[in-house]
């Protein structure tokens, strides 16, 4: 039996807020494993630390105490700028707003990673071709953010996050901020190059639909994650590889 | 290769580009900021420049020879003209290398009689090499050194021996500045790399704070790309470009402008303006440096953060600081309470704020200090000519009384001979020609610094308190708080027996004692009318053994350090034998106090019968009566204790003199002006009266114009004033960026929070409260930081001036401590002003533009 590869492993992550006099502990001993090209959804209620534990995956913010492992290799460890520059290559990221810089076009901000990660310019040119038209961008590429819809930005937060081919994902409610058509369309967009690729993908979302597409799903319920047994489609995964 | 360089710098120009020029008005401050930068370092490059050529028209204006032997006797004189000729004893590599020049030339006349030997005396003028004129360059300044060198080797050594009645050369020589063309420009050039070095970390300093102040509130961008793959390489690289692409658009204007501001300054001075292309080069370099190393700790510090806590930037913490302080937001102490605690909330915003923007106002104070001190330098006596009394052959008895006569006699000279141009500052009712001194004061001297041995020979009427192991006792009630070199007289650590007068002491050995003598008391009262005297300088010759009178200064490093009133009491104390050695290896007040521990003391009880306010010095001066007879004109010839003597255990023995002659205020107009021709006719009758004097003894007598060496250093560094207060006016300008970019950010980070406010009940008048309430209180807080600020940067300047450079060069001039009151008026206007419209300008664009609740109430995005 071949031995599983993980894409991305958390050991008894724990992160807390000091506030005031109290300790509000935001993930508390939370424990992941996902396999490479793995589809997770975590779904929680707001304030549940769902997306604070997707940014501590990602390695955007720090965990008070546990391990991360992307691709067998310990985030925790590393300094600012080792993480930095590991994240340009291995991962990509989906925040709920696009969060695009408004001084550049489309197509400047699909590039965005590709300059941050010191990439030259011919190693882009067919992620690129292949992103902008799955994502259908080829007539707003040199257009700001400002004079594209909801839906279109969301879709150039997609490929941005996208170029640089990482082998893991992280959306942080991607569809949070559209509405059902434009979220359903973007939705399956993502997937539909994911699974093109072979990306791992980690999805916080509210929406129980999407989630439902994922290959497991995860509760978070006061920083305490959990496999929802109820939404283990097909009997893909057991319990026990949690 | 070449490819990846291109593709990295079109990457990032194009990113920069877009950044700057998308956000001008974010980076608008940044495009101020670095003008003014550039500006300054501008001026200052070009003007360096300019000094050094400035510097040699001086010289060689001043001087059209590089060499002087003065003294000639006329067969010394002879023996030079003949070897001077071409074709005369000169070996041929040496042809044509130097000349004497002549009257024809334009120089003073050589001749003079010497009146007392009936015989004359010649000075001599040399040139080396030759000099182009009409470049106005020096033709190889070390082949002239070369012949120099050459010249003193061979012929200076030879012209004692030709004159074998003197025992010493009677002749002086003196290398011009002509010859430290070079050394004069080496000044500038260091002036200049030290002013470059401040002005670099001052640049750095302003960029840096504003780039934090900018980053501060738009973090957002950074945290996108370090959730990218930025790391601080790449964080730096963009920050680097954003302002190099900022630095390229100033630099032709600030180049330009620069040249043009430093082209006016010199032009109405008739200096020649050189433009040097490698300065410009040197402003890009200046200025490239400046952005490189402003944005490295930003930078740093960004990099080290969380991209999240980059990306989440919102605080209205105000809003939700606790559920009591939420639920009364509005309530009766509303806007007032909730504005007053926003000022503690963003604590260090308002903090860094106030400091590095009036920073520069206290810089421009500086500034206006820097430039008018030059002028104030004059203002102050300082010694025209100094004259050494004895040589290495010769110890010269006491000061000759005789001198006090000549000095009169000199001063009646010169108001006969000059007569017609004094008399016309006759005025109604003054006699100005009748009362004229041409010679103010004299100075009787001596070696107060003693040199190996020197002490042995127990001479000198001046005595500096520390060699001798000697301290003065001074009663806590007359020393000024905060004095410095004092220690505190704690009796029972004395090794012998202690001073038992009533009252705590403090003690120091900065102290100097100066020998005054009867005979010649008409020069002191000259020489100390020149300071302010507060008591009767004439009853120190009144001294009896039983009650000795002193009189004393005030001051200690030229900072007054003293509360005396004539009738106060200080002790001398004289060391008279040791318990026990002391540590060789202490210095300072360490030595002083192991030395009260280790040493036997006698003690001498002074009264102050006066007190000099505001004479420049490093150590206080003791003026002690010397003379053994303390009433000679009652001729009742009383033996009394020479103080002097007995505290110093040295004989007052005259080595030199310091004159002061007349000197008109600086700047001042319609009064009498000492030229070149007087001083030189002072300069004459002084040597003719040593010479007369000293006929048998006297060896080398220096005669050195010192006075004339100041002014010509303040003519010649005047069009630094210009300059100084061009740099301080830019300086002043970088506040009011500072004010208004960071509060125009910081409220336009705010509106969201008054949107909120707004939607729970707030109206548009309590928004315009807090407004008006942020504004006055960050008028009031600018108005107090700016006079400390303005005080503390006047204060500084003027230790600098009175105790920093004195103690280098040893020569003090004493300044009295003035705020420059105009420019501390501007400061607190500009600071107060800036204060308050830096929040009214966003209260105008907030009303004018703002987010009703009509589009959600929540404000511009963060983006």
């Amino acid at each position: 039996m071949a031995k599983t590869e993980y894409m991305l492993q958390t050991e008894s992550v724990i992160k807390q807020y000091r506030q005031s006099d109290s300790v509000i502990t935001a993930v508390n001993r939370a424990n992941i494993k996902i396999e490479k090209g793995e589809f997770v959804a975590i779904i929680g209620s707001s304030g549940s630390g769902k997306s604070t534990f997707l940014h501590i995956c990602a390695g955007l913010d720090r965990a008070n105490a546990g391990r991360i492992l992307i691709d067998d290799t310990d985030i925790t460890k590393m300094n600012a700028d080792a993480l930095g520059r590991f994240r340009g290559e291995k991962m990509g990221f989906i925040y709920q707003k696009h969060h695009l810089i408004p001084q550049f076009t489309a197509l400047e901000n699909i590039l965005l990673p590709t300059v941050m990660c010191n990439k030259s310019d011919a190693s882009y040119q067919e992620s690129l071709r292949e992103l902008v038209e799955c994502l259908g961008l080829s007539e707003r590429l040199h257009h700001l953010h400002s004079e594209l819809s909801g839906g279109q930005c969301q879709r150039v937060a997609i490929a941005r996050a996208l170029i640089n081919n990482p082998q893991i994902l992280f959306a942080d409610e991607p569809t949070g901020n559209l509405d059902r058509t434009n979220a359903d369309e973007v939705l399956r967009l993502l997937l539909k190059i994911r699974e093109t690729r072979g990306q791992t993908l980690m999805m916080v979302t509210h929406d129980l639909d999407i989630a439902a597409k994922a290959d497991r799903i995860f509760r978070m319920d006061n920083g305490i994650l959990s496999l929802d047994r109820d939404y283990i489609r097909g009997n893909k995964k057991t319990v026990d590889s949690f | 290769m070449f490819e990846r360089i291109w593709e990295y710098l079109s990457r990032h120009i194009k990113i920069a580009f877009k950044s700057v020029f998308f956000n001008f008005k974010q980076y608008s401050c940044f495009f101020a900021a670095i003008f003014i930068i550039q500006l300054l370092f501008g001026m200052m490059a070009i003007s360096a420049t300019n000094n050094n050529s400035v510097a040699y028209d001086q010289i060689a204006e001043e001087y059209k020879y590089h060499y002087v032997i003065r003294n000639l006797t006329p067969g010394q004189y002879d023996w030079l003209k003949e070897y001077g000729k071409n074709d005369a004893g000169i070996i041929d590599k040496n042809r044509q290398t130097y000349y004497i020049l002549t009257e024809e030339d334009g120089m003073p006349p050589i001749v003079r009689k010497n009146v007392v030997e009936n015989k004359e005396e010649y000075d001599v003028f040399i040139r080396f090499g030759k000099l182009d004129r009409d470049t106005g360059k020096m033709q190889s300044i070390d082949k002239i050194k070369e012949y120099c060198d050459r010249f003193e080797k061979n012929y200076v050594s030879k012209l004692a021996s030709l004159e074998v009645g003197y025992a010493t050369p009677n002749f002086t020589t003196e290398r011009t500045l002509l010859l430290d063309y070079e050394s004069r420009v080496a000044a500038n050039t260091a002036t200049f790399a030290v002013i470059a070095v401040v002005l670099l970390a001052l640049s750095i300093f302003l960029l840096t704070s504003i780039y934090n102040i900018r980053l501060n509130q738009y973090k957002f961008t950074y945290g996108i790309y370090m959730t990218f793959g930025a790391d601080f390489k790449m964080l730096f690289a963009t920050a680097f470009w954003e302002m190099f692409v900022i630095m390229l658009a100033t630099f032709i204007p600030a180049a330009l402008v620069s040249t043009l501001v430093v082209f006016l300054i010199y032009l109405p001075s008739g200096f020649k303006f050189a433009f040097d292309f490698t300065m410009i080069l040197l402003l890009f370099v200046f200025s490239t440096l400046v952005v490189l190393i402003s944005v490295i700790m930003p930078m740093f510090v960004t990099s080290k953060r969380r991209p999240m806590s980059l990306i989440v930037t919102e605080d209205n913490s105000n809003l939700v600081t606790s559920p009591r302080k939420s639920f009364n937001l509005l309530g009766k102490s509303f806007p007032g309470h909730y504005e007053m605690y926003s000022l503690w909330r963003f604590r260090k915003y308002n903090i860094q704020l106030l400091t590095s923007a009036i920073i520069f106002c206290a810089l421009f104070i500086c500034g206006l200090y820097l430039a008018n001190i030059y002028t104030t330098d004059l203002n102050y006596p300082r010694t025209q000519f100094t004259i050494e009394i004895n040589d290495e052959a010769t110890i010269v008895d006491t000061y000759s009384a005789s001198f006090s006569e000549s000095i009169q006699g000199i001063n009646a000279q010169f108001r006969e001979d000059f007569k017609e141009e004094l008399q016309k500052f006759d005025k109604d009712g003054e006699k100005f020609s009748e009362t004229f001194n041409a010679i103010t004061g004299i100075e009787p001297t001596g070696n107060a610094t003693p040199k190996p041995g020197d002490l042995d020979e127990k001479e000198g009427p001046t005595t500096e308190a520390r060699y001798i192991q000697s301290f003065l006792l001074v009663n806590n009630k007359d020393v000024k708080p905060f004095a410095t070199g004092f220690i505190a007289y704690n009796r029972e650590d004395v090794a012998d027996k202690p001073y038992e007068g009533e009252g705590s002491y403090k003690v120091t050995n900065n102290v100097v004692y100066k020998a005054v003598d009867n005979n010649n008391r008409d020069d002191l009262l000259a020489f100390l009318s020149q300071y302010t005297i507060e008591g009767d300088v004439n009853k120190i010759f009144e001294s009896t053994p039983e009650k000795q009178y002193v009189i004393v200064g005030d001051s200690i490093s030229n900072i007054s350090t003293f509360n005396f009133k004539e009738g106060d009491k200080i002790v001398a104390a004289t060391k008279i034998g040791q318990a026990t050695e002391v540590d060789s290896n202490l210095t300072g007040t360490n030595l002083l106090r192991a030395q009260i521990m280790c040493y036997y003391y006698k003690y001498t009880e002074l009264e102050v019968c006066a007190v000099i306010k505001d004479i420049p010095s490093g150590s206080v001066p003791v003026y002690v009566l010397n003379h053994q007879e303390y009433n000679s004109a009652t001729n009742q010839k009383v033996d009394v204790n020479a103080a002097y003597k007995d505290i110093t255990g040295r004989e007052a023995l005259t080595t030199k003199l310091n004159v002061y002659t007349y000197d008109a205020k600086y700047g001042e107009k319609d009064v009498f002006q000492m030229t070149d021709e007087h001083i030189t006719y002072i300069e004459n009758a002084l040597r003719k009266m040593i010479s007369e004097d000293r006929r048998n003894s006297t060896g080398a007598i220096v005669v050195t114009d010192l006075n004339q060496l100041a002014e010509n250093n303040i003519k010649e560094d005047e069009h630094y004033s210009e300059l100084y207060v061009a740099i301080s006016v830019l300086i002043l300008c970088i506040s009011p960026i500072i004010w208004f970019f960071s509060q125009i950010l910081y409220y336009f980070k705010r509106e969201k929070e008054f949107n909120i406010i707004q939607s729970m009940g707030a109206n548009g008048s309590d928004i315009r409260k807090i407004y008006l309430i942020g504004g006055i209180s960050m008028s009031v807080l600018s108005f107090i930081v700016s006079i400390v600020l303005s005080y503390l940067a006047s204060y500084l300047m003027f230790y600098a001036y009175n105790v920093i450079v004195p103690s280098f060069s040893g020569e003090y001039v004493r300044y009295t401590f003035y705020m420059p009151w105009y420019a501390l008026v501007i400061a607190v206007v500009m600071s107060v002003s800036c204060g308050f419209f830096s929040a009214y300008l966003p209260y105008k664009s907030y009303f004018k533009n703002r987010y009703s609740l009509e589009n959600g109430g929540g404000g511009k995005d963060d983006e």
